[in-house]
């Protein structure tokens, strides 16, 4: 924009800022008198704090009559330019302008409004123990539950501007003495390259600057919880946090940080690795049963053992549909149930619920269009697929059933054997940010696999993961040193 | 020569050897043995990978010399342009029909057992979609997978151990039966299933390290898979008496066919699945291999753009390929071309390449 100096005459002025914001109902003016000067003060009524601008601006300016008025004014964030141009957009982002008569220079001084909801627990990522506060849609309230609980010097805030009209705020956090330079350099250079008008969610953030946009995985997460986002950054991992919303984006990531989950860490080892298997059986139970069941009545039911193959067929021989019509039957009333239940309000719910579930299920086999087994496979894969703690993975899981299910309808156990192939080749071909997506397992690192599919006790984990390339590796040496106490002593 | 992103460590060069090692022979391999050596078939598959060791050991004198080369950029230093890009093309072809016969080997195996009426070049189509999918990646991303998939082996190794439930030793004596002209030969016969290592040649250059390093890698590699097929063939030989094995074509799914959990009563349906994964491998390996070179010959050294036609030349090779007749010939033929181009052409070049003083360049 070109650059436009401020003019002498107030009244001139004035009427720049009002063309310029098109005489939008909420610009409001004060006229002020200070040094014997005749001023005006702008600002956005819906977005300033008409009580700040009273204490901070007007009252001081009132009092004194005379003087500096950058030594009078006592707000924090003051700013002195000369450029008329520049105006609108700071009234738009909360400030007041204040200017004089006779001086060719505008004062900017923040005072926006801060109306931001109280900090609570996030709804979909509840934990049985550890902490209960969440990120809410205040970015500064965001980034000081992050720096609270990594009181660090180390740890570097970098903002940034996305969206060409509507400008939404982000910050990017990383450990300096942790990350990969590389990394923070590739993500500053794609975060400064996104062009678009608006970027509404970390949704379109996520979209814009991950590798491969046409895979089915989700390559990025999303947190609301911030020791989720601390026990990445200190893996040496950047974390963005967008103003607007409450969700922090994580990456880089592998596969297996989408079923880690705060309370791994929370509760004793042998019971975290437990769940955290639970967690990826559940992952292939989901993605695996339907397709398995499929191959095996369709083409090799005789690996069943005798009795349960009549009970099976027994109940399989009254359905007039192949089973793979019967199984993608059931799974789209289930996602339609599913889509129901979120956008209902929750006294309704249960309404779905007994629809769905008693009503749907049970006649649905009474009538003999689907058959019981088939009602325990699909409802397995849906209980299944619900237990990654992260609803990316989760959709991810139950999507990619589907093509598996049509390949063991046309190939049997060798079809599923082949899906399997084609997305193990997959996910040992992703890459974000320079990380393999499916580390410590593609590439194999054996050390890292000790919080892969377990987690070991805490204090053998003393090395961070490889996958983000941390500067440093070791974490701690020893952290049960008073083993090594003499007990003999006195 | 090679960038930074495209390198592999020497334990994923290892890795690479095995996965382009292990085929579709694994399954008829001690049926063949037996029909030969008798009792000791598994010595002649002792004997044959130690044969392998050595070619081993002169592909990897011959690449060493040209460390930052594949074959098809070598081949024009030592014997000349004209001769070496012929040569080149020669390779490509051995390659490809290899990767024809593995797939239409495949084909008839899978048609036999599990699908019966699934049409064949369907099977072909879905095998060779997925390969092509590995394939048009780099050596790297390869080299992941094929680390991952070597579970697959112990795995199949772990089911074969089951069929020890009916074991029978006295079956395999007297060990020394077929007398040991026979052992010889039968190990010539067991060259074969194990014919992989020419991998070596196009990705050597590609492994991180020393020289002697790498040689290690290749050489365990093919060790692991010379125990691999000994283990299947010596418990093949005392599950089946000697009597029953020429009727038994492919063994170790019989053997696992007649032996069922509570639960799972046909425990060889889940070897065929893990076997299909090595396959698919396999074949991913030499379709890597072909394609590298029309990507060294028609597109500045990206092979991306070659694998769909390499592809679709393996294809139709395999398709060909369905009368009894016509797969004799394509064994023999393959044989031939085994001795030419995986032990007679390097040691002739070899020996060449030595006394002209050939090197980098």
């Amino acid at each position: 924009m070109m650059e436009i100096s401020v003019s002498l005459s107030l009244q001139k002025n004035k009427e720049h800022i009002q063309n310029q914001l098109f005489h939008s109902s909420d610009l409001k003016w004060r006229s002020i008198r200070f040094n014997q000067l005749e001023g005006l003060i702008f600002f956005l009524e819906s977005l300033s704090d008409q009580q700040r601008i009273q204490k901070e601006i007007i009252q001081p300016l009132e009092e004194t009559k005379v003087g500096t008025v950058d030594e009078i004014i006592v707000s924090v964030g003051i700013e002195r330019i000369s450029d008329l141009s520049r105006l609108p957009q700071a009234l738009v982002q909360g400030n007041c302008v204040l200017l004089f008569e006779g001086i060719e220079e505008a004062l900017i001084v923040g005072v926006a409004a801060d109306y931001k909801r109280s900090i609570s627990e996030p709804v979909n990522e509840g934990v049985v123990r550890g902490a209960h506060d969440g990120f809410i849609e205040h970015l500064i309230t965001n980034l000081y539950l992050i720096r609270k609980r990594i009181e660090d010097p180390d740890l570097v805030v970098r903002y940034y501007e996305a969206g060409e009209a509507a400008k939404t705020k982000l910050a990017l956090l990383y450990m300096h003495d942790l990350v990969n330079p590389d990394l923070v350099k590739e993500v500053d250079r794609r975060l400064g390259s996104i062009a678009m008008d608006t970027t509404i969610s970390p949704g379109f953030i996520a979209e814009l600057i991950e590798d491969n946009p046409f895979s089915l995985f989700p390559q990025i997460l999303f947190t609301e919880r911030p020791d989720r986002a601390v026990a990445h950054l200190m893996e040496g991992r950047v974390v963005l946090v967008t103003d607007g919303d409450p969700n922090a984006l994580i990456l880089p990531v592998t596969f297996f940080a989408f079923f880690q989950s705060p309370d791994d860490y929370h509760s004793r080892w042998i019971a975290g690795s437990f769940t955290r298997m639970i967690r990826l059986m559940s992952f292939i139970t989901a993605t695996l049963v339907p397709a398995l069941y499929i191959a095996i009545v369709g083409f090799h039911p005789e690996i069943l053992p005798s009795n349960l193959i009549f009970t099976v067929k027994s109940s399989i021989d009254r359905v007039p549909f192949p089973p793979i019509v019967e199984a993608l039957l059931m799974q789209i009333i289930l996602e339609v149930l599913r889509e129901a239940g979120i956008r209902l309000p929750s006294r309704v719910g249960q309404t779905i619920g007994i629809v769905g579930g008693l009503v749907i299920g049970d006649a649905v086999v009474r009538a003999g269009f689907v058959s019981y087994p088939m009602v325990i496979v699909v409802a397995l894969t849906a209980i299944s697929s619900f237990v990654a703690p992260s609803n990316e993975i989760s959709t991810a899981t139950r999507i990619l059933g589907f093509p598996l299910m049509i390949l063991s309808a046309l190939f049997g156990l060798i079809g599923i054997t082949y899906g399997l192939l084609f997305i193990l080749i997959h996910l040992c071909k992703l890459e974000t940010f320079g990380t393999a997506y499916f580390a410590p397992v593609m590439p194999l690192r054996i050390k890292d696999l000790k919080d892969t599919f377990v987690r070991f006790p805490i204090w053998r984990l003393n090395q961070r993961p490889h996958d983000p390339h941390p500067k440093r590796l070791n974490q701690e040496k020893y952290s049960r040193g008073w083993e090594n106490d003499d007990p003999g002593k006195e | 020569m090679i960038p930074e992103k495209n390198r592999i460590t020497q334990g994923q060069l290892m890795f690479f050897v095995m996965q382009s090692q292990v085929g579709v022979g694994i399954l008829s391999l001690p049926h063949k043995m037996q029909a030969i050596s008798k009792g000791a078939g598994w010595i002649s598959t002792l004997i044959a990978g130690l044969a392998v060791q050595v070619v081993i050991l002169i592909l990897w004198a011959l690449c060493r010399r040209f460390p930052s080369d594949t074959i098809f950029s070598f081949l024009p230093k030592i014997t000349g342009n004209l001769l070496g890009n012929l040569l080149g093309f020669a390779y490509i072809g051995y390659f490809l029909f290899f990767t024809g016969t593995l797939l239409s080997k495949f084909a008839d195996i899978t048609g036999k057992w599990v699908l019966l009426t699934t049409p064949r070049w369907a099977l072909l189509i879905l095998t060779l979609l997925t390969c092509i999918y590995l394939a048009k990646e780099n050596v790297r991303v390869m080299a992941r997978m094929f680390v991952i998939s070597s579970l697959t082996i112990i795995v199949m190794v772990i089911l074969s151990l089951f069929g020890y439930t009916n074991a029978n030793f006295s079956y395999m004596f007297p060990i020394l039966e077929a007398g040991w002209w026979k052992i010889i030969k039968g190990a010539n016969e067991a060259l074969f299933p194990l014919v992989g290592y020419e991998v070596l040649l196009v990705i050597y250059s590609f492994g991180e390290g020393k020289e002697g390093g790498k040689l290690k890698a290749a050489s365990l590699g093919n060790m692991v898979i010379t125990l691999f097929y000994a283990f299947e063939v010596f418990t093949c030989l005392v599950i089946f008496s000697p009597g029953v094995m020429p009727f038994v074509s492919e063994p170790p799914l019989y053997m696992l066919k007649g032996f069922s959990f509570q639960i799972i009563q046909r425990i060889d349906l889940i070897f065929f699945s893990l076997w299909i994964f090595i396959v698919g491998t396999a074949t991913s390996s030499w379709l890597y291999m072909s394609s590298a070179g029309f990507g060294h010959f028609f597109h500045r050294g990206d092979h991306k753009k070659a694998v769909l036609y390499a592809a679709l030349i393996v294809f139709i090779l395999a398709m060909i390929a369905q009368d009894p007749a016509i797969t004799d010939l394509y064994d023999r033929i393959l044989k031939t071309a085994h001795y030419t181009f995986a032990i007679g052409l390097p040691l002739i070049l070899l020996i060449f390449s030595y006394f002209s003083g050939t090197r980098r360049a």
